[in-house]
């Protein structure tokens, strides 16, 4: 075993049972505060017959030092090769600092910055992203960010046939990676989106004269043209003639990059690429700043013009942005802005469904780019090169390997022609020791025995040397290298990219300031209701970090990643037990995607039946803003494909609405999707009578998982009727939030969808772990298999928690939020009114008497802004906020999850409590909340109405301190902390 | 004359167009507008149907037709200037004009007095 980087002992939650924090005397006393005999009684209200039997088998937890031990056995079961793998993933030497901001907690655990003055941290390390790669790419607006560049593709082509209204045919070049491709089939299927493959010209690059007469033939209904700049062939495309032959046949280029090249003396930017440069551009980041990771976390890079010329293209995008701005008094700061494209405020509207995204692995590459900067990107561009060109000259020498495309250019990836049987020789190599590449064949008409290899600055002169020696002794020597073909100058950058050079040690010290402006679920209650903010062990990003699976290549043969395979199974095979259903993919990336890929499945079921024409998907009005958005990137009209239920007044759905609906829809209905318990924190108790009557009219029931931590262990989701369920891994499964993403999902489905799950399953077959495919898998979601890092997380968890953990981690979820109910229901009123009697789950909702609200307004606050206030007086007792305005306008929504004390639980509700008396006594104080972050209240709207999305960064910007520190108010006694407020309060007025 | 719709636009008639806005009450329950996504003039329109947004930073509210036809005019003023909206709905921030194609269209809208009516409640 190997010594752990922290010392477990010296961290109060690391080495708990269960990670929770709360005694048994703990236990007892909030028990019996809310007058309930044991954790078991919290879930009597759900019905017998969907209870799960018992603890779900998924075997006994494992403690440290043991789980430790686990881990490291698994990640040592994938092989340590010299690796030349690559195609469209890499591996480049990553400077430390990644490594090191990840380690800054505030910044890896806390969730998407909705709460700008108390995330300024967040969104400084996302607005360092955008302006880095602005100016890496000469493209104004590069949010932050998308799930992969797969998805990225596809979010970019929608937002071309946005733009180009009418047509909706795209035409992608084959020399995009399969992969990608794959992925926007995927997405289009059953959409009115065509996607449209152009083969490769014999040379492996994309052929222009066959996407030029496909885009005539297809005239208007052709909408943008798609290709890259390195070929999956290795191969530079002619990216000018490329993007000239978009503009003069009228319709949207997309050109796809990597960021690694496009360095000093590497490759030309997108902005320059012909004569109008193109329209939008998609990368993958991933490499930037971290190893392969089995497939992920990736890093969609989604980049579009925005300038005086073209001010508004902008809101045709998907994705977040983070936009300059000024706090109330002037201070500059950072704000997330264009909110207005998004699913939580746009629904079916919506220009995608992501939510969660790959938030932090866009701070890392930010981190990633400051720490190389100009000179250290130049030289890893130039140290690529040399070990392509060095491997070229001996690899092209040995007997009968010939350049795959003799004559064309290529930068660090180049492709050979073996006189051998590919596949054999990429087993022989691996016997050997060596990852040599990936076979290509299939990728060029009538070519086989194609052998792509990648190079970049991670590989040393013995790594080249092993290569060449067994080129040499599995062929013999030949006559002479091929001549390497130098890159036309046409096809580089010209002079700088104009990044800073900043010392290592400045950069350390700025991003652990930055962490100082956010707040961390390690160190109190972070009551952000539907966001599950649990505690992140340590020991899941040890495990995750170990170079066994960090450096897992997913284009590895399977005997090379068991240790990946097997986590991969272990979890398809936890969870089939955790949820009662038959099996699981672990593709998705988020809950949103894997929402998608349930609703995506019941398409499937329905076609394969002949049963096609079901356009109707049945949602709740509670959902989250991710559903009816996933309905409609699915392919159901916003107009008429989504049928709104309502609550009844118990809180749950309405089951006459219901009934009512599919009287008159029942042949239409693909299905409903129903979250439980609901965003309102109440079981639906009837779910298993709602799901009957979807059935009996022949469609399918999707399960909104988002909320599995106030059930899992008890409810049995196949006894309820669940045909597809989402677990978020960012809630539930104790995974960080990063400040917005990086998440991750598992999708369980019932019997009827197995044939047609996504991705691979993995089976074991004498002793080891193969993937497969489904017979009628309906395709892919990501490049490759998901944010791995993350499974690994999550197995990390589960292991930890063993059967009875899955029920205790939820019954103390949902006994922390009764006790806190119970403390705060004397003064604020509940949410949904009326539903009072329905027993709340993991969260409730919060509101204000109609006095104190009238009080409020009179002090010029209008009613509309009285929640956010409240939500901004959390900040000022060293909180986060909890969930504004969400799933209830006038409401305050608190999830306090299982981890923590009754203490903190009690400081928690002193500190509510006293909120309430201040403003009772000061509604005045709204009006300036809040005073002790770094800036005031930030001022939204001018933010949105100029928007700056990127600057040339010289400097690193400023950070402000904080007036009081989150740390420094919870040690403070609540009623000093009211003294100071009402003074800050009356400075500010 | 100024005639609503229940979803606070408003229409009044200008020689043989129709001038097209949001109500005052309107632009009170989104707040300051931060974008106007002005159509292109030339759009034809369907009565009741969306046909372009007004946002706020929290809100994204979409205006429906209150006739059909085809739009002759956009106010080009509130690409810069969103708050003129805020400002003054019912006159300079007007959105639209638009020639209608039935003109009996605007005789199915709420009068003045019904719209504010039925904002009491
Ligand atoms: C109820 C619910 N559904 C879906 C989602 C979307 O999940 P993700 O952010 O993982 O895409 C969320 C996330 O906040 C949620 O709370």
């Amino acid at each position: 075993m190997n010594k752990l980087p922290y010392d477990p002992a010296s961290l109060p939650r690391e080495l708990t049972r269960h990670y929770i924090s709360a005694s048994e005397g703990d236990i007892q006393a909030m028990l019996s505060s809310i007058g309930v005999a044991k954790l078991e009684d919290l879930f009597g209200h759900l019905p017998q017959a969907i209870r799960m039997a018992g603890e779900p088998p998924i075997g006994a937890e494992l403690l440290y030092p043991r789980l430790q031990e686990h881990l490291e056995t698994l990640a040592a079961a994938n092989a340590a090769k010299i690796s030349f793998l690559g195609d469209g993933l890499p591996s480049w030497r990553v400077p430390a600092l990644p490594d090191f901001v990840a380690s800054l907690r505030e910044l890896t655990t806390s969730y998407t910055p909705y709460q700008p003055e108390r995330s300024q941290g967040t969104l400084m390390t996302h607005w360092i992203y955008q302006c880095l790669m602005a100016t890496l790419t000469g493209f104004e607006a590069v949010n932050a960010s998308l799930y992969d560049r797969a998805t990225a593709l596809f979010e970019a082509i929608q937002c071309a046939r946005r733009l180009v209204k009418g047509g909706n045919t795209v035409l992608v070049s084959e020399a995009v990676y399969p992969g990608d491709l794959a992925v926007l089939r995927t997405l289009a299927e059953g959409t009115s989106l065509v996607i449209r493959a152009v083969p490769l010209a014999a040379g492996g690059v994309t052929d222009a004269a066959a996407v030029q007469s496909a885009a005539k033939a297809l005239g208007a209904e052709c909408f943008a043209v798609v290709f890259p700049q390195v070929a999956c062939t290795g191969n530079l495309e002619d990216v000018h003639a490329l993007s000239d032959l978009a503009a003069g046949l009228g319709v949207k280029a997309v050109g796809v990059f990597d960021p690694m090249l496009l360095g000093g003396g590497g490759l030309v930017p997108p902005v320059r690429w012909g004569q109008r440069g193109v329209d939008l551009v998609v990368a993958e980041g991933q490499h930037l700043c971290m190893a392969p990771n089995f497939g992920g976390p990736g890093l969609g890079v989604f980049g579009i013009r925005h300038n005086a010329e073209r001010p508004n293209e902008i809101r045709a995008t998907s994705g977040r942005f983070v936009g300059k701005a000024k706090d109330l008094a002037g201070r500059e700061c950072r704000v997330m802005v264009l909110s207005t494209r998004e699913q939580h405020i746009r629904r079916e509207k919506a220009n995608s469904n992501i939510c969660s995204n790959e938030a932090f692995i866009a701070t890392m590459a930010g981190a990633a780019l400051l720490a190389r900067g100009e000179k250290g990107l130049k030289a890893a561009i130039a140290a690529a090169r040399a070990n392509a060109a060095s491997a070229w000259r001996d690899l092209t020498a040995a007997a009968g390997v010939k350049p795959a495309f003799p004559g064309r250019p290529f930068w660090n990836e180049f492709a050979l022609e073996l006189p051998v049987d590919v596949g054999d020789f990429i087993r022989d190599a691996s016997a050997a020791g060596i990852q040599a590449g990936v076979d290509i064949s299939a990728r060029v008409a009538g070519r086989k025995n194609l052998l792509l290899l990648s190079f970049t600055d991670l590989q040393g002169e013995p790594d080249l040397k092993a290569l060449g020696a067994f080129f040499a002794k599995r062929f013999g020597p030949g006559t002479a290298a091929a001549p390497l073909v130098e890159a036309p100058a046409a096809l580089r950058r010209e002079g700088a990219v104009g990044f800073p050079d900043i010392a290592e040690a400045e950069l350390r010290a700025y991003y652990t300031r930055l962490a100082s402006q956010n707040v961390s679920p390690d160190s109190t209650c972070y009551p952000l209701g539907s966001c599950t903010m649990k505690y992140n062990p340590y020991l899941n990003d040890y495990a995750a970090g170990l170079e066994g699976f960090q450096r897992a290549h997913p284009q590895s043969l399977p005997e090379d990643v068991q240790g990946a395979l097997e986590v991969i199974y272990r979890t398809q095979e936890n969870f089939k037990s955790i949820t009662g259903l038959a099996a699981l993919t672990t593709q998705p990336v988020a809950g949103a995607q894997g929402e998608l890929v349930g609703i995506k499945l019941f398409q499937a079921y329905h076609r394969d039946r002949g049963d096609a024409k079901r356009n109707l998907l049945l949602i709740p009005h509670s959902a989250h803003g991710t559903n009816p958005a996933t309905a409609a990137v699915a392919g159901f009209s916003p107009e008429t494909g989504i049928a709104v239920i309502e609550a009844d007044a118990s809180g749950q759905v309405d089951l006459a609405q219901l009934r009512g609906v599919v009287a008159e829809h029942g042949p239409r209905i693909a299905g409903i999707m129903c979250t439980n318990p609901n965003t309102s924190g109440i079981f639906e108790t009837r779910f298993k009578e709602l799901a009957d009557i979807v059935h009996a009219a022949g469609g399918l029931v999707y399960m909104d998982g988002a909320n599995m931590n106030a059930i899992c262990g008890w409810a049995d989701l196949g006894k309820m009727g669940v045909d597809a369920v989402h677990n978020n891994t960012h809630k539930t499964w104790s995974i960080p939030h990063g400040g917005g993403g990086p998440g991750d999902a598992f999708v369980a489905v019932s019997e009827k969808l197995v044939p047609f799950l996504p991705g691979m399953q993995v089976v074991r077959e004498g002793g080891k772990f193969l993937p497969v495919r489904s017979p009628k898998s309906i395709g892919d979601f990501h490049r490759h298999q998901g944010n791995f890092a993350h499974k690994v997380r999550a197995h990390a968890y589960v292991a930890a928690l063993g059967g009875a953990g899955v029920r205790r981690i939820s019954a103390l979820a949902v006994l922390s939020a009764r006790y806190l109910q119970k403390r705060l229901e004397p003064k604020f009123p509940v949410l949904p009114s009326g539903s009072e009697a329905s027993p709340r789950m993991h969260e409730f909702i919060l509101t204000l008497a109609p006095e104190l609200f009238a009080k409020i307004e009179a002090t010029g606050v209008t009613k509309a802004q009285v929640m956010g206030r409240m939500g901004k007086l959390f900040l000022d007792f060293g909180f986060h906020a909890p969930t504004v305005s969400f799933p209830e306008v006038f409401g305050l929504m608190i999830e306090p999850t299982e981890s923590y004390t009754k203490a903190e639980l009690d400081r928690f509700a002193d500190c509510v409590l006293a909120m309430h008396e201040l403003v009772s006594a000061h509604p005045e104080v709204l009006k300036t909340v809040p005073h002790f972050t770094p800036v005031d209240r930030v001022d939204e709207v001018s933010a949105n109405k100029n928007l700056v999305l990127s600057e040339k960064l010289a400097a690193l910007p400023e950070v402000l301190s904080n007036r009081l520190a989150p740390t420094d108010l919870q040690k403070l006694p609540v009623e000093e902390i009211q003294k100071r407020i009402l003074a800050a309060s009356r400075t500010a007025a | 004359m100024k005639q609503y719709l229940e979803s606070h636009e408003w229409a009044e008639k200008e020689g043989d167009l129709v001038v097209v806005g949001i109500s005052d009450h309107a632009q009170s329950e989104l707040s300051d507008v931060v974008f106007v996504d002005l159509p292109a003039v030339g759009k034809v329109l369907a009565a009741g149907k969306s046909f372009m947004a007004v946002e706020s930073v929290k809100a994204a509210s979409d205006i429906y037709a209150p006739v059909s036809g085809t739009i002759t005019a956009v106010n080009a003023a509130l690409k810069d200037n969103p708050e003129i909206v805020n400002q003054s709905a019912e006159k300079d921030g007007w959105l639209v004009k638009v020639k209608p194609s039935d003109p009996a269209e605007l005789g199915k809208l709420l009068s003045e007095e019904t719209y504010r009516k039925s904002l009491a409640h």
